[in-house]
């Protein structure tokens, strides 16, 4: 499934999310551009959140690529300073890219008109808990 | 006696005193003793002895957790009537005097207290029969005849009678009325006559599709005919206007706003997929449906019609054969440099298209094309398609929730895989469902649906399998059914009226107490054809379906757990957040947008500064500092105060353009002259900066929007030109000076700017560049200039622009609470731009009436 290197890619997409109320409520993605110190007050608000409603016991943080990293020295901090139990795991997300098609009758048309292929990807990522 | 009373302190009776009392006692916080915290007290002396860990941690923790009782308690003191626990979303006025507004948990407690308070508790709304009404004879008449007619009306639907054309005319009384109602209905009853026009339904339901001409205003109940002479209503027009303000344009009542405060919960739900816990939806039947289909073999002409319209966008063959919903922008047919203004665009199949414009620029394109080609059939269905839009997480969710489709479909069932899924940026681009739905009033409520995948998360291969099996056949079938208006009629067969539904449900009730969904019955009940589309750009769900079963639908939705709806202001709100333009408001280069911002939100804004007192408004002539040089043609704040003032930027950088073209040094003012007027044709000489802004000053006596022939001063530059490509302003020699620069029309580009620093724009802001000269201070503050004590240093003294720096304005501008700081949406000289490189795509802007200068990061938006 190689594609020839004059194939362009147009877009990447975000990973697979489903709906849950609760899950909602105690996930934080970490992107690569979050503050740090943002995500720090951000955790510590679910936390707040977290004991009025009980739903649930952690909550859980989740970063992929550029961004694992900052996930995992967010991880640290709450595990070091905070002295709160912190879980690990890794996992991989499938996310899809979005390539240009080969056989294009125009040529200088804009990107957002042209016909695309859907590839899927395997990107290593990881999971933060923190719990309670 | 009056005299102790007076001195000393008020006697409180037996109530007031036993709740001061529980307030008190709610409010201690106890501590720990000394003695009980530790064995030995002399361990724990207050003198400052010895510290045992142990004992001073427990000590703190049971002091804060007493803190915490504390507080709980006397939260739970001070509330005295259940409602008031309720959150602000469910909170009613009249829930203090009838229990049914509270919730059915709270009821009880709620009927307690009513009790206790000696309130008159409020059962069941009694029916007044000998009520003493106080009219005279006249006025009693005339209310019994209007009852009559509801009466004759309610009467002639449910006998499945088509309204008459006069009893909905604004120009017959009311006893034609009557009369009219009375013949059909005697006519209808004896089989006499053939001349009754029947519906196929008791709900009054009816196709009003106008072919190849404008459709008439639909009929609706008779009771509200009179209130739709000059505005029609939506079908959720009632609906909405008890929970939203509405406004009063482009031929319709629009909802505008919900009631009650939402800018943050409209951020929240519908703009990041990822934080959101609900959806957003709107009633978006205004925007204009038509349908324009081609019946010759080639399909030729309305190729050729969509090529012109879309400036050769839409017939590509991503849109054309593989029917991928189209947004972008309209232009007009005639002349290709006029452009109408967005909207939508689907290809139904080879030879049909279904296109959804704004309404205030609907009649005119609706015109256009019936007059340029005779051979293209044109439908219009304003008032026969009717349309939701949908946003947020939850979409998917509630609307899956709500529809089910009448037989086993393809599509269906990829509608059922997604309806877990809250980002819909992970569907192939084509991401269309059509089906045949069931009437969504059989269901009792809305239920989500559980098929098997429903448990599992949805895989990335599965998603990859909804573009390759793409049920094409089946989803034009149905697409068909919907453009098609004897198949809409023909939905509507047998709607049933609520009366009916409940009957049915009763019947379902006795033989199967567990099932509440009514079967649908294939050979009598009606089935709707209905499509679901996601729009690439503003991000939602359209879903689109005949006028008449757009209510049941609506009401389905809505009772779903968080969902809201929201109005025209949230719409303009998200596409902001999006970084995307919003019509009329942010399209200057059409004439509507051009309207919009420099008379209808221009009066409104001026009107609302002059009713301020003198001392309380802002004095625009009088602020100081705002360039680094003053003209002697002005003072204080330049243009106009109330809108982007377009005029003033063409004429300003055509006035540069050709002050620099001619080879000399561009000069501010001359000092040694005043202004001249040219000795052949009497018009203002151009030598200075200063004489162009004199020039503006001359155009600007005629009030903007008066002539209606004018050109719009801006227009949108399709692709940013190449630097140093031939100014406009150089290409006509032979005119006159002044004539080149009030007439030439000035290209600009959409941009959207993040602010750098803090501070937050706003409407109409002003947009400069940045002189080559200050390049480096600027460049250097975006890099951030720190204090000693190591935070940004905000308060520094900067070189500010002068006028000529002046490159655009800001149409839309706030506040981002996604992105944390000031984003503003506006336009600025498309050559200006162009010139700017890649690394430093930096730009000032000045809010109006103010002097200080933000710095921003500037990006195109590819229109």
């Amino acid at each position: 499934m190689k594609h020839s290197s004059t194939t362009k890619l147009i877009r990447k997409r975000p990973t697979v999310k489903t709906f849950s109320h609760k899950k909602i409520k105690n996930t934080i993605y970490v992107k690569s551009n979050t503050p740090y110190v943002s995500a720090l007050k951000r955790v510590n608000k679910f936390l707040e959140r977290l004991q009025k409603t009980g739903g649930s016991t952690h909550i859980s943080l989740l970063g992929m690529g550029k961004a694992i990293e900052k996930t995992l020295s967010i991880g640290c901090h709450f595990q070091t300073a905070k002295g709160r139990k912190v879980d690990i795991l890794t996992t991989s997300v499938d996310v899809i890219d979005e390539l240009e098609e080969m056989e294009q009758e125009e040529e200088d048309i804009l990107d957002e008109d042209k016909e695309t292929v859907l590839k899927k990807r395997t990107i290593s990522g990881v999971e933060v808990r923190i719990y309670l | 006696m009056s005299g102790s009373k007076s001195g000393g302190k008020k006697q409180l009776n037996k109530n007031q005193l036993f709740k001061r009392q529980k307030v008190r006692n709610a409010r201690t916080i106890r501590t720990e003793a000394l003695s009980s915290a530790s064995g030995k007290s002399d361990d724990l002396s207050e003198s400052g002895g010895m510290l045992r860990v142990d004992q001073f941690v427990h000590s703190r923790k049971f002091e804060i957790e007493q803190l915490q009782i504390a507080m709980i308690k006397s939260k739970a003191s001070s509330s005295t009537r259940v409602f008031q626990s309720l959150p602000r979303k469910l909170r009613r006025r009249t829930a203090s005097h009838n229990v049914r507004r509270i919730p059915k948990r709270m009821r009880n407690r709620a009927l307690r207290e009513m009790m206790k308070s000696d309130q008159q508790v409020v059962a069941k709304e009694r029916i007044k029969k000998n009520k003493i009404h106080g009219l005279t004879a006249s006025q009693l008449y005339k209310m019994k005849m209007s009852v009559k007619l509801l009466r004759l009306a309610g009467k002639s639907t449910s006998l499945k009678l088509a309204l008459p054309e006069n009893a909905t005319a604004s120009n017959c009384n009311l006893r034609q009325k009557i009369k009219t109602l009375q013949k059909q209905i005697k006519e209808a009853k004896s089989f006499s006559s053939s001349n009754v026009k029947f519906n196929n339904n008791k709900m009054g339901s009816y196709d009003n599709t106008g072919i190849s001409k404008l459709a008439p205003i639909p009929k609706g109940r008779i009771k509200y005919f009179k209130r739709q002479r000059f505005f029609t209503w939506l079908p959720t027009h009632i609906w909405n206007a008890k929970r939203s303000h509405m406004i009063k344009r482009w031929g319709c009542q629009l909802p505008w706003s919900p009631t009650q405060k939402c800018f943050k919960m409209t951020h929240r739900i519908a703009s990041y997929s990822a934080t959101s816990d609900g959806a957003l939806c709107m009633d978006s039947s205004f925007m204009g449906t038509m349908i324009i289909k081609d019946t010759s073999e080639e399909h030729t002409i309305l190729q050729s019609l969509v090529s012109r319209l879309t400036n050769k966008r839409a017939i590509l063959r991503k849109y054309r054969q593989s029917q991928t919903w189209f947004q972008g922008l309209f232009y007009s047919i005639k002349d290709s440099t006029n452009i109408w203004g967005p909207g939508d665009l689907f290809w139904v199949n080879e030879g049909t298209i279904l296109l959804r414009v704004h309404p205030s620029i609907y009649v005119s394109i609706f015109n256009e094309i019936a007059t340029s080609d005779k051979e293209l059939l044109l439908h219009d269905c304003r008032y026969a398609l009717a349309s939701i839009t949908i946003k947020g997480a939850k979409s998917l969710t509630a609307l899956s929730s709500a529809l089910r489709s009448v037989t086993p479909s393809a599509s269906f069932e990829q509608f059922k895989l997604i309806s877990n899924l809250t980002d819909e940026n992970v569907l192939p681009q084509k991401a269309i469902f059509a089906f045949d739905a069931i009437d969504p009033r059989y269901l009792s409520a809305p239920k989500r649906i559980h098929s098997i995948n429903s448990k599992k998360e949805i895989s990335v291969d599965a998603i990859l399998k909804l573009q390759n099996d793409y049920p094409q056949e089946e989803i034009r079938n149905i697409l068909l059914k919907l453009c098609d208006p004897e198949c809409r009629e023909m939905s509507y067969k047998n709607q049933n009226t609520l009366k009916e539904l409940s009957s049915r449900r009763q019947k379902l009730l006795i033989s199967t107490p567990q099932k509440r969904q009514i079967q649908h019955d294939k050979d009598s009940d009606p089935s709707i054809p209905l499509l679901i589309a996601k729009r690439p750009r503003t991000q939602d769900w359209v879903i689109i379906l005949p006028w008449f079963w757009l209510l049941p639908l609506w009401h389905q939705i809505n009772r779903v757990p968080r969902v809201y709806h929201f109005g025209l202001r949230q719409y303009q709100q998200l596409q902001y957040e999006q970084r995307q333009l919003y019509f009329p408001d942010d399209y200057p280069f059409t004439n509507v947008g051009f309207m919009e911002n420099s008379l209808y939100k221009r009066q409104s804004l001026k009107s609302r500064w002059l009713k301020k007192p003198i001392g309380k408004r802002v004095n625009y002539d009088k602020i100081n500092g705002i360039h680094s040089l003053e003209l002697p043609a002005f003072s204080g704040e330049i243009g106009d105060y109330f809108s982007c003032d377009w005029e003033l930027l063409r004429i300003l950088r055509n006035g540069i353009d050709f002050l620099t073209s001619q080879g000399k040094e561009l000069k501010l003012i001359d000092s040694r002259r005043t202004t001249q007027f040219d000795s052949n044709d009497n018009s203002r000489a151009i030598n200075t900066l200063n004489d162009v802004i004199e020039l503006y000053k001359d155009v600007r006596t005629i009030e903007p929007g008066t002539s209606s022939t004018e050109e719009l001063p801006v227009t949108l530059a399709s692709s940013l030109p190449t630097p140093g490509a031939s100014l406009h302003a150089t290409e006509i020699k032979n005119e006159s000076a002044s004539l080149i620069i009030t007439q030439t029309t000035l290209p600009i580009v959409a941009i959207s700017c993040n602010f750098i620093e803090r501070g937050h724009p706003h409407d109409n802001a002003r947009i400069y560049r940045i002189p080559d000269t200050d390049l480096s201070y600027w460049l250097q503050v975006a890099n951030g200039v720190y204090r000693a004590d190591g935070k940004k240093d905000h308060e520094q003294n900067i070189p500010k622009p002068s006028v000529i720096d002046l490159i655009g304005f800001v149409t839309t501008a706030t506040y981002h609470l996604g992105e944390g700081n000031g984003l503003a949406t506006g336009f600025i000289d498309a050559h200006i731009a162009s010139t700017m490189p890649l690394e430093q795509k930096y730009i000032l802007v000045r809010n109006v009436g103010t002097n200080i200068y933000r710095l921003a990061h500037w990006e195109q938006i590819i229109m």
